[in-house]
């Protein structure tokens, strides 16, 4: 794309921020932040790709890798910031999920192992996962206001914390898994994924394109399924006190109720 | 109630702790709690409200507790079935050697099913001992009027 192309994608900023002026949304400062952070963004992480794969070197591989870890479950995080110790939970998660998933896909040869195929996937794997523990510790903390009798109850009659909660859980890892499922039956019907689109416009054949796509979608949906249970099994205690008593829900919500 | 069947609530004590359910013993709580009619696949959300609380006591009878407490366990009970749960619990206690604590606000209820009452007011223990000493001579103000008043209401009723 020339330098004059990409200056004139600006247009599209231009309309989203001249129907916030005339509806009075106020949101142009988002709107000017938003467009000048993914501008950025995109050129630092452009250079850093090109400086990567120029170097060949592992180590910066395993740290980008890292450091895309780390930004997601800050970012994932922040749907459950009372429960202490979850960011940790969900980077141990995220870890464990793009580490077997990359052993797959290297282990079996479908993709080589070179920065120019691990990045890409690994940022689709961390980022669909970020997405699949967010929704899960959202809908876990909806559970644990609308299912705290049932918990009660039966921390009452006896139950571990497993037994208690493992309702609460089973329903949020579904929750969970539903979006990455339902994208998988409609994928190319209603929508055409980024990753083929940016292949197929950088000049790729559509059948080359397919054939990844296919492979992204089937690794999104064992990726889904292996952060929502791993996270669940590894934070489920997180819920509960020390003596094994539910913690009590954020001060907002006792006061509305 | 948990969600699921009334059998599916009774169960849940032996499903939990792994240990084999006793339909007999379930059966024989549940019509000596007056609910020997109930549909036990009936969805406990639809069970009413008294039938609700005494479901969920026999649930919990059926952990065969050593040790009960109960909190206003007949609160929204009527008189009828208060008096079977009261007699239902007296005669577990005895088959089963549980002790029991019963909060209660029901005078009446104190005093016929305990052997020794606490009572508390304004936060402290004001008073503990023997039923019927509490009963026939209670050492505190805040105990006397507490017995008198129900006393007073029968005789205004008698009146």
């Amino acid at each position: 794309m020339s330098n004059l192309a990409l200056a004139s994608t600006l247009v599209f900023v231009a309309i989203t921020a001249f129907l916030s002026i005339w509806k009075k949304l106020g949101l142009e400062k988002d709107i000017l932040i938003g467009t000048v952070r993914s501008a950025l963004q995109l050129l630092f992480i452009g250079y850093v790709l090109h400086f990567i794969f120029d170097t060949r070197n592992p180590v910066f591989i395993v740290l980008i890798l890292l450091s895309m870890i780390g930004v997601a479950s800050w970012n994932a995080g922040s749907r459950a910031k009372e429960i202490r110790g979850i960011r940790l939970r969900i980077a141990i998660t995220l870890a464990c999920t793009e580490g077997l998933t990359m052993a797959l896909l290297l282990g079996f040869s479908i993709i080589e192992p070179t920065p120019q195929y691990i990045i890409p996937v690994s940022g689709i794997v961390i980022g669909s996962s970020m997405i699949v523990a967010g929704i899960y510790l959202s809908q876990m903390k909806r559970e644990l206001e609308s299912s705290r009798g049932e918990v009660e109850t039966l921390l009452a009659l006896g139950a571990t914390a497993r037994q208690a909660i493992q309702g609460s859980v089973k329903r949020s890892v579904r929750s969970s898994m539903i979006p990455t499922i339902d994208g998988m039956k409609t994928v190319g019907l209603v929508q055409l994924p980024g990753m083929m689109t940016g292949m197929i416009v950088a000049g790729a054949d559509p059948i080359e394109a397919v054939r990844y796509q296919m492979l992204i979608m089937f690794v999104l949906a064992s990726s889904a399924a292996l952060t929502a249970i791993l996270l669940s099994q590894i934070s489920y205690r997180l819920w509960f006190t020390k003596d094994v008593r539910l913690v009590p829900s954020p001060p907002q919500e006792t006061k509305r109720a | 109630m948990l969600a699921g069947t009334v059998e599916q609530n009774l169960r849940t004590a032996s499903l939990l702790h792994g240990t084999p359910f006793d339909e007999q013993l379930a059966r024989r709580c549940m019509a000596e709690a007056e609910l020997g009619h109930l549909d036990w696949t009936k969805p406990a959300v639809e069970l009413s409200g008294g039938e609700k609380q005494r479901t969920a006591l026999v649930r919990s009878l059926l952990l065969r507790p050593s040790m009960l407490l109960l909190d206003e366990t007949t609160s929204s009970l009527d008189p009828t079935s208060k008096e079977a749960v009261e007699q239902m619990l007296n005669r577990w206690a005895e088959r089963e050697g549980a002790a029991m604590a019963w909060i209660t606000h029901d005078m009446e209820q104190s005093r016929s099913v305990s052997d020794q009452i606490w009572f508390m007011g304004e936060g402290k223990l004001l008073e503990r001992g023997d039923t019927k000493a509490f009963f026939q001579g209670p050492s505190t103000e805040q105990a006397r009027r507490f017995i008198q008043k129900p006393l007073e209401r029968e005789a205004d009723g008698d009146e």
